[in-house]
């Protein structure tokens, strides 16, 4: 289970919030803005190989290195819960 | 002397291979294959990824990628040797091999592309002839994708098994050339690279006795029913771990007591999920080969035993599982687990 | 094991995939760089068939849905016109009961036989051997292609107990000691066989020193020839069949003794 949210750094979260709602407008082609609820696959079409690729440019947006080893996929499933997982598992670059 | 295969009359030690129709897996109720021996050939030569952007038509984001989740870094290639030429390369490091050809009956080759040079060219039979193997039965196994090298040391074992002679040995060899686009390029989950692998098989060796296999194969993903990479990516770990589950119960054991996992080396990010999702420690998924050599078709398996061996990753008795998955349009996931 | 049932069919025409023109440009590219390094020449045209699309009907036809397969072995020699295609695994989720399965190639016609002896050696409940040839090839090739598109499928099965088909795979045969070898094993197989029907590839019957009181395979048919006329045995009343096949550019001399199901 990933860890509760007690640790989270607030603001590196809210940055990397924004730097998902950016990449994933561009990723899937979309104007409309993206709320915190949004389950990416079924309502964003984010696929296993556009997940990867959000991964990695939030790393080079916000400059940090996701432990992506600890990462349960099907666990983090809104763009909310990726978001604080990110924020809870990430060093700087 | 003219060599023949023959049936004997009922044999006291008759195999029982149970295969349950339902998941199409095979239980051996045996487990007297062996590995007897293994080499392995990797060209010194390699490429950084980066380099391979403009060939395989990869974005600067494909091959970011690749590098940073996947793992990959420089992938081997062997620009002067053919086929031929890699199988023959690595059955010249099997020394064991030498002075015992007479005893080889069978040479397997395990391969996941079905066909790679013009009919009627027969590089496994050109370099069994330079071997000094012509009397043994020689053939390709494939359409497993990269599971058709496991398979081969599974019909090894048990061609070996319904043999009447008791000293036979079988030739398991692997190797590819990465020829055309479907053998260059996984889309978004590896690059293959080239090498070669030739295993010395008994049916009553003392060492790497294989105490399981399960294998599964999931056709529904061949591509005429249509574009299903999304579906495939979501099912890979539940269906890769189900084998795992099923080769490590077969054997009579739990997933504690696997000391090594030799995984296929398509990627690293996969292996890291599928770790969390059996509850095993990555640590102990030998994965340093991926960023070494690429992905090599059915080789990596043995590539890996290699380098477990080299590091002394490995004790007597120790249990170890060695798994991959087949993938390309049409899907088999296969599992070995074997006693070192 | 024993044979209970076999379809055998000629397909005529090209391969369905290739009217999609993306498919026919990747098969396209596929040979092209398959052939390449042997400095064949590839023909603009892309017609014969797939290995895929001819099972699928034999599969069809040769096992009942209520009846699941243990295994399946796809024999072939020369390739089809969809090379890449994990054609066997494909088979596998058509098959009733998902067998396990793979092909066997690279050994001309004695592959087969090498098919039946991996099915016996697996000790399979049931066991469907699919053996294939397609007669086109999109380049110029030292050995001509067969002459038709034909595909056996058989459907062995074993139980405890059953009789356990002979089979004698002979490596490195040359030529001329096929004559003597074949009529040494076929009378060895037929005397522990009485009654036994036999059936020689138009290869081993070429060479044959005795009398012909076999069934010939006819000739231009190389891998399915002698499995052609298995099938037929089939329609007749049951007993054993002994079939015999020389594969003159491997030197693979084989022989089988078939039990074949009274209908």
């Amino acid at each position: 289970m990933t860890a509760p949210d007690a640790q989270i750094d607030v603001e590196l979260r809210q940055r990397v919030v924004q730097a998902m709602s950016a990449v994933l407008k561009r990723l899937v082609d979309r104007d409309e803005p993206i709320s915190e609820d949004m389950n990416m696959a079924d309502e964003l079409g984010v696929s296993s190989s556009l997940g990867l690729e959000l991964l990695l440019e939030v790393e080079e947006q916000v400059g940090i290195q996701i432990d992506v080893e600890k990462m349960r996929p099907d666990e983090l499933r809104t763009v909310g819960e990726l978001a604080t997982f990110i924020a809870g598992h990430s060093r700087p670059w | 002397m003219q060599r023949q295969y023959d049936e004997q009359k009922p044999r006291h030690h008759n195999i029982v291979a149970h295969i349950d129709g339902h998941r199409n897996d095979v239980v051996g109720s045996r487990s007297v294959t062996a590995l007897d021996a293994v080499s392995v050939y990797t060209p010194a030569f390699r490429v950084p990824i980066e380099d391979l952007a403009d060939p395989l038509e990869l974005t600067d984001i494909q091959v970011r990628l690749f590098r940073r989740f996947h793992g990959l870094d420089q992938i081997r290639f062997d620009p002067d040797r053919s086929l031929a030429d890699l199988l023959h390369a690595a059955a010249d490091g099997l020394t064991a091999l030498r002075g015992r050809e007479h005893r080889v009956r069978y040479v397997i080759h395990g391969r996941g592309m079905p066909v790679v040079v013009p009919y009627p060219h027969n590089p496994l039979h050109d370099v069994c002839r330079e071997l000094g193997l012509e009397h043994a039965l020689t053939f390709t196994v494939t359409q497993q994708s990269c599971a058709s090298g496991l398979l081969a040391i599974d019909l090894a074992g048990r061609l070996l098994a319904g043999d009447p002679a008791d000293d036979a040995l079988a030739l398991v060899l692997t190797g590819e050339k990465a020829f055309t686009r479907d053998a260059r390029l996984l889309p978004g989950t590896s690059i293959f690279g080239e090498g070669a692998s030739a295993c010395l098989v008994s049916a009553n060796g003392s060492r790497d006795r294989l105490l399981s296999y399960a294998c599964s194969q999931r056709g529904e993903f061949d591509t005429e029913f249509g574009e299903r990479a999304e579906k495939f990516q979501r099912e890979y770990r539940s269906s890769l771990a189900e084998v795992i589950h099923r080769a490590v119960g077969d054997a009579g054991l739990a997933l504690d007591d696997i000391r090594l996992v030799l995984p296929h080396n398509v990627n690293v990010v996969t292996w890291q999920r599928l770790c969390l999702l059996i509850d095993f420690p990555v640590r102990r998924v030998l994965l340093s080969n991926v960023p070494a050599n690429g992905h090599l078709f059915c080789t990596d398996a043995f590539a890996n035993y290699q380098t477990a061996r080299e590091l002394g990753l490995l004790s007597e008795g120790d249990r170890y599982l060695v798994a991959t998955v087949g993938a390309g349009a049409g899907a088999t996931f296969a599992a070995m687990v074997f006693e070192h | 094991m024993r044979l209970i049932r076999a379809e055998r069919r000629t397909f005529t025409g090209a391969a369905g995939i290739l009217d999609d023109d993306d498919h026919r440009a990747d098969v396209a590219a596929y040979f092209a760089d398959m052939t390449r390094p042997f400095g064949a020449e590839l023909d603009t045209e892309l017609s014969g068939h797939s290995y895929g699309e001819m099972a699928k009907a034999l599969v069809a036809a040769v096992v009942p849905a209520a009846e699941p397969v243990d295994l399946l072995v796809l024999a072939f020699s020369i390739h089809d016109m969809w090379p890449g295609r994990a054609t066997a695994t494909y088979l596998s989720h058509l098959c009733p009961g998902t067998p396990l399965s793979f092909a066997v190639c690279d050994q001309g016609s004695a592959a087969p036989f090498t098919g039946l002896r991996v099915i016996r050696d697996y000790g399979a409940r049931r066991a469907l051997l699919i053996v294939v040839e397609q007669a086109s090839l999109p380049y110029d090739s030292t050995t001509a292609p067969p002459l038709e598109h034909r595909g056996v499928a058989m459907l062995y099965s074993g139980h405890p107990g059953t009789r356990v088909t002979d089979l004698r795979q002979y490596p490195d045969v040359a030529p001329e000691a096929v004559a003597g070898l074949a009529s040494l094993g076929v009378a060895e197989l037929s005397a522990g066989h009485p009654g036994a029907r036999v059936v020689l590839s138009d290869s081993l019957a070429a060479v044959w020193p005795g009398p012909p009181d076999h069934t010939r395979a006819p000739v231009g048919q190389p891998t399915t020839g002698v499995w052609w006329h298995l099938a037929e045995a089939l329609a007749g009343s049951g007993g054993p069949v002994v079939i015999g096949d020389y594969d003159r550019e491997l030197r693979y001399l084989c022989f089988a003794v078939v039990e074949v199901r009274d209908q």
